[in-house]
């Protein structure tokens, strides 16, 4: 892809690799330190609370819809869904940490590495229903165990809504609404509580330390969890789906087809993004920004404001713009957006934060 | 014309540098034939790169493709180049000439994962490739002396075949399955992480029958086996990635041998190396190559994430020393024992000892690159 185009897109003209030698002062590891802080504390945590919050409410509204089938128990747990998907695309970033043990990461989620796989796992479950049980539910196929599963069976072919039919599924889903939220309130407390707490290692690096040696390697992580998640929402949900041309695109792929909510998936990830950049109150991964790079800075904020702009305008759906010759335009510059953004990210934010990607170090090869 | 050793050593300690045309015509392939390879990106561009043992460029040859690791023929001054996974491109080059000399690519239903070993008499180039749409790994076998036509596939008893070696003077292949299942639609998505299942398997390079596989215990079977050396008394050193939780202490470098035609007891595990923890820790879970040094006895492991190069003993199994580089990854032996080349995703290039527990940087290249890839050949 040309750079320039790609900028025009964002309103910015600027090279890639602007020179760097008239960046501030270094970064030192109580600059890193204070930035990781503000973020655990008021990014992670809270996002965490709101998974383990709504995941509750979501395993309440199921357990009422299998005891009293009808509409309004089928919609009120269609609406804890949508508040619990809202809360996991809060926090999807995340790859480190308490979201890691016990595979808690591919259990909640495991998209897009499914590719299909749900609807026979929940099918091979809901036939065998009785055999399954809460206590070892944490074993049974990661693809039956999280959203997937639950949007699968809430916005598939079964018939929740109605008295007498599809018992077993509609059981099914109380299993993995119960698991969603065990394994959200497992995550925040991994986070707060226990002999080792995590934030503690993010807190208190060092040699005693068996994660991280250093703040700088707690920013680290911070980072490479916008970085990723810029990356998936570039590579996995918005390129796939928006295709080359409108021949190719492919709106089948778009993330949560099912439950239709693949844009507000993107436009929640991108705030987060947002949020881990600016800080909630104003310290975030930005703040060593400013003062390495201004200009950097300034670009960053402004990209991101683009890039959600553009997002929050497409209507109706990331599908019907991909695949419609009028609307299209809104969801190619969107791609364009994003993959501009993820490469100033990559390129130049590790620069000014003094990151060290290496190049051999994300590829898994 | 002829230059001994003494005057070549002048020759770069003088700083004077000659394009690299002129270093051709000095004969220096004839001097020296060893040849080191490469793969590497400059302005977002990708090449093989070829260097003498004095870490002098011999050739840079553009690819159309990233390139991963090499195959080396045994018995031509010919190297095989597979592109890193997905990709379906190969090119054989000419390490006389400094040329590519023929192309090739895997059937449209495969890819490379980057990693090749030719037979002992050079005719036959075995690939590691994935069969995406049955969700196999196989060993592509293409025939050298037909240009590089694909003449057969045998399984490779696992997911995610990475880097295949031969074992000396026996036709036996040995391949790490890492375990990791990807498609070419999702390239850099590993889709099965929580049931993977990694293993060593030796495989009869004839028959295609797995004469041996050797699997990972439960506790750590998310420690995805990619790399492989072999040294001249068959014993294999084993690298690995871990995809568990950062903080888990596991093991990362193993050993393991087979002897007679049936797999003892013993050889149905690995011998994990041992060491102290910090040095686990300090590998963040990742290592990028490995390789035995001249001897056989010594082991460079590559840990990228850890900006280190480790070194381990083949004879005792036990941790030597380590030399910080930042985002180091390829490691190919010198000629002398203990002593390795070592690459970084920075575009330098080192000489590190085991012994000497140093890391001096080649200036001599006269060549930069931006990023040198995973692997160093020679």
């Amino acid at each position: 892809m040309h750079q320039k185009p790609m900028f025009a897109a964002l309103g910015i003209f600027v090279m890639l690799t602007m020179p760097t030698a008239a960046l501030g002062a270094e970064i030192s590891e109580d600059d890193y330190a204070l930035v990781n802080t503000a973020l655990v504390e008021e990014h992670v945590l809270p996002r965490y609370a709101v998974l383990a919050e709504t995941t509750k409410n979501f395993a309440k509204s199921t357990k009422e819809l299998c005891e009293n089938p009808g509409e309004s128990t089928l919609n009120s747990a269609r609406q804890d869904f949508h508040r619990a998907m809202d809360a996991w695309m809060g926090v999807q970033h995340l790859r480190f940490g308490p979201i890691k043990y016990l595979m808690r990461i591919h259990r909640f989620y495991f998209w897009p590495e499914a590719r299909g796989k749900i609807a026979d796992a929940v099918r091979d479950y809901t036939a065998s229903i009785d055999t399954i049980s809460m206590k070892d539910f944490q074993k049974a196929n990661v693809a039956v165990q999280g959203f997937l599963a639950a949007e699968v069976i809430l916005f598939g072919n079964y018939e929740l809504g109605i008295a007498g039919k599809d018992k077993n599924a509609c059981k099914l889903l109380v299993i993995v609404s119960n698991n969603l939220e065990e394994m959200a309130i497992g995550t925040l407390s991994n986070w707060q509580e226990g002999d080792s707490p995590f934030m503690q290692f993010t807190a208190s690096p060092g040699e005693q330390n068996p994660i991280f040696d250093s703040h700088k390697e707690v920013t680290l992580a911070l980072f490479q969890s916008m970085h990723g998640n810029l990356q998936l929402i570039s590579e996995v949900k918005l390129k796939p789906v928006v295709g080359k041309s409108i021949q190719a695109a492919r709106p089948r792929l778009a993330e949560s087809r099912l439950s239709g909510r693949a844009l507000r998936n993107i436009i929640l990830n991108l705030e987060t993004q947002e949020e881990l950049y600016n800080g909630v109150n104003g310290v975030g991964l930005g703040t060593l920004t400013e003062s390495a790079d201004p200009k950097l800075d300034k670009l960053m904020r402004k990209a991101f404001r683009a890039t959600l702009k553009s997002a929050r305008s497409i209507d109706p759906s990331l599908a019907e713009a991909a695949t419609n010759e009028e609307l299209r335009p809104q969801a190619e510059k969107l791609a364009l957006q994003v993959q501009a953004l993820t490469q100033i990210v990559r390129q130049r934010l590790t620069k000014a934060l003094e990151l060290a990607v290496g190049f051999n170090e994300l590829d898994g090869d | 014309m002829a230059i001994n050793r003494r005057d070549w050593i002048k020759f770069c300690l003088s700083g004077f540098s000659l394009p690299l045309a002129s270093l051709s015509e000095q004969g220096f392939a004839e001097f020296n034939p060893a040849t080191y390879l490469g793969a590497t990106a400059t302005n977002n561009r990708y090449h093989v790169t070829g260097f003498s043992k004095y870490g002098l460029l011999k050739f840079h040859l553009p690819l159309p493709v990233r390139g991963h690791s090499f195959a080396m023929n045994p018995q031509k001054h010919i190297a095989v180049q597979i592109s890193r996974r997905p990709g379906r491109y190969a090119c054989e080059i000419d390490l006389v000439n400094g040329a590519i000399s023929s192309e090739f690519s895997t059937p449209d239903d495969r890819h490379f994962y980057g990693h090749g070993v030719f037979s002992s008499d050079g005719r036959l180039l075995y690939t590691t490739e994935n069969n995406f749409d049955k969700e196999i790994g196989v060993i592509g076998v293409y025939d050298s002396e037909n240009n590089y036509k694909r003449v057969g596939e045998m399984n490779s008893y696992g997911i995610g075949p990475h880097e295949i070696k031969l074992l000396w003077n026996r036709d036996i292949l040995v391949v790490a399955n890492g375990g990791i299942l990807t498609h070419p639609d999702l390239p850099r998505v590993k889709l099965n992480i929580p049931t993977m299942s990694p293993s060593l398997c030796y495989i009869d390079r004839h028959s295609g029958q797995l004469l041996r596989k050797v699997q990972l215990e439960e506790s750590i079977q998310q420690l995805s086996i990619r790399h492989i050396d072999v040294n001249k008394n068959n014993m294999v050193a084993v690298a690995g990635q871990y995809e568990g939780p950062a903080g888990d202490l596991v093991p990362l470098v193993a050993l393991h041998q087979i002897n007679g035609d049936r797999l003892s007891q013993e050889e149905s595990r690995m011998q994990w190396l041992k060491g102290p923890k910090s040095i686990f820790r300090s590998m963040k879970h990742y290592c990028g190559s490995v390789s035995f040094d001249t001897s056989g006895e010594i082991i460079a492991v590559s840990a990228p994430r850890g900006n280190l190069i480790t070194f381990w003993s083949a004879r005792n199994g036990h941790y030597l020393s380590t030399v910080e580089i930042n985002d180091s990854s390829g490691v190919a032996s010198t000629s002398t024992a203990g002593e390795f080349f070592a690459s970084t995703g920075r575009g330098e290039l080192f000489i590190v000892g085991a012994y000497s527990n140093k890391a001096r940087r080649m200036n001599a290249t006269h060549f930069k690159p931006d990023h040198w890839d995973n692997h160093l050949m020679v």
